[in-house]
């Protein structure tokens, strides 16, 4: 059985204080796609991510990875699936230096020493911040701290990969590495962008937010081009 | 106030980071061991045995020369103790007026004898625990405890609130820097201000503490979160740490006995 295809069917989502942030949302992403989410702030896209990655559940509606409904009883297939990088990378690291904090997914799935090293390095070394590791995450520069909290994730091997933002307050070389770094992933990706180049660069899919509803769910070239479309959606 | 709370936080990152020294290069389950024998050598020493007290502060001196730690810090964390102990004990010198000893004319009572013990073990029995906590870090000291025993619960509950309490801090700090931003005047904040930015802050900070708890619920796949940090093996020089220090320590406390 795969669980790399992510089927949202009728979504909504509200905020606690009654804010609706998702609304009626279906869509479907099979294994392999890169899916890029386009929207103004506040448009929902983070919100679908948290969704996706079950850390939050829908009000309403149902989510379903590789066709298995997810539930408190399935949530470890979501957790071994999918992995999920958040817009601020403060938010993600919380262990005492970087090589622990990228330790951290790999230790909790219960590999061996071994192991565990073997994936902080590869994984540290694919955001090539080997050199970073026994630094203290307090102590990083923001773009630091944003490739560290990509590694973090990726040394869980997720098959679904979500991005929130990822581009956001990179140098024009990390985000080239980020680029290449999401394109050498073979599995599916959804990124959460403000980004068009990137999106266009990557994902030949894309998906427009507007105020919790999917506007538009089109190829990436035909959303680019469409400037009223555009315009709508706040972008 | 901007300036020292960048100060704290920057040395509460340092400890957590691998530093190189004897003491810190040793398994924390071995100091955990030491510190704890050498605490129930101390505070089973009577409070009228200044001798045998005194000797027993080579110890924590030992440990700060060892592990080439801040002697400033551990000094303010011991003095916090001070409050305590006096208190405890200040009516030693009024209730106990018996005479034990003439020093230059001056007599000295049994009464200010235990209050000098109890004020000394209390700045030891700190001593070695902030040695032991600059020594081997929060984190690695909760993952120490729990792999001697401590339930995996108590030791996320304590990290976590570790955790918090550093976020927290990195909170204010930027709130600080966002206020002084637009403000002219530099200096202390009305209390009015003051007041609206505390607000500000614990709102914030629970909103943080809500994110880390995804990104743990995210990558610790259910259930209570492992906390190991990988690569700290027991050696033979844990061993040698251990019984070379249980035999100092029990060197010195029975010294006492025979002076
Ligand atoms: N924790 C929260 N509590 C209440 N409302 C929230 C919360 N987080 C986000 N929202 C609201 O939900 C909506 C969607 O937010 P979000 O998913 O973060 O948008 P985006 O990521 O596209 O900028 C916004 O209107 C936002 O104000
Ligand atoms: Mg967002």
């Amino acid at each position: 059985m795969s669980h790399h295809f992510l089927n949202f069917s009728q979504v909504s989502y509200s905020y606690p204080d009654g804010m609706s942030a998702v609304r009626q949302l279906s869509l479907h992403i099979t294994h392999g796609e890169r899916v890029a989410l386009l929207g103004a702030n506040g448009a929902g896209k983070t919100t679908l991510l948290l969704l996706a990655a079950g850390l939050l559940r829908p009000t309403s509606g149902s989510i379903s990875l590789g066709g298995v409904p997810i539930t408190q009883h399935t949530m470890h297939l979501v957790r071994q699936n999918v992995g999920i990088v958040f817009q601020n990378p403060d938010n993600q690291l919380f262990m005492p230096t970087v090589r622990d904090d990228v330790a951290f997914g790999p230790v909790n799935m219960g590999l061996s020493d071994e192991e565990v090293a073997r994936r902080v390095e590869c994984a540290l070394r694919r955001v090539a911040s080997l050199h970073l590791a026994d630094r203290s995450p307090d102590t990083l520069s923001a773009g630091q701290k944003h490739a560290v909290a990509i590694a973090t994730t990726l040394a869980t091997s997720p098959n679904i990969l979500l991005m929130d933002e990822p581009s956001a307050g990179l140098d024009p070389r990390a985000r080239r590495r980020l680029i290449e770094l999401v394109r050498c992933f073979d599995h599916t990706c959804i990124i959460a962008t403000h980004d068009m180049e990137m999106a266009r660069e990557l994902c030949p899919r894309a998906i427009v937010m507007c105020e919790g509803s999917a506007l538009c769910d089109a190829p990436t070239d035909a959303v680019l081009s469409d400037s009223a479309l555009l315009d709508r959606a706040g972008l | 106030m901007g300036d020292k709370l960048l100060g704290a936080l920057r040395r509460l990152s340092l400890i957590e980071t691998p530093q190189h020294s004897p003491l810190h290069s040793l398994d924390g389950r071995a100091k955990i061991a030491v510190t704890l024998l050498y605490l129930v050598a101390l505070l089973s020493l009577p409070l009228d045995s200044l001798a045998g007290i005194i000797l027993m502060s080579l110890v924590p001196i030992a440990g700060w020369a060892v592990g080439r730690l801040r002697g400033r810090t551990i000094l303010r964390w011991a003095l916090l103790s001070l409050p305590f102990t006096v208190a405890v004990g200040a009516f030693n010198p009024l209730l106990d007026r018996e005479p034990v000893a003439e020093v230059a004319g001056v007599t000295l009572t049994h009464g200010w004898i235990t209050l000098c013990g109890l004020i000394l073990r209390g700045v030891l029995s700190v001593s070695v625990v902030v040695e032991l906590v600059l020594s081997t870090g929060v984190y690695r000291l909760c993952v120490d405890a729990g792999r001697l025993g401590v339930p995996a619960v108590v030791v996320a509950l304590v990290l976590m609130v570790y955790r918090y309490m550093r976020l927290l801090m990195g909170e204010v700090l930027t709130l600080r820097m966002a206020v002084d931003a637009r403000r002219q005047r530099r200096g202390a904040l009305p209390m009015r201000v003051w007041a609206r930015v505390v607000g500000v802050l614990l709102i914030g900070s629970v909103r943080r503490a809500r994110w880390v708890g995804m990104a743990l619920e995210a990558r610790a796949g259910g259930g209570v979160p492992r906390f190991r940090l990988p690569a700290t093996k027991w050696r033979t020089t844990d061993t040698l740490f251990v019984v070379f220090s249980a035999v100092v320590i029990t060197l010195l406390r029975f010294v006492d006995c025979c002076l």
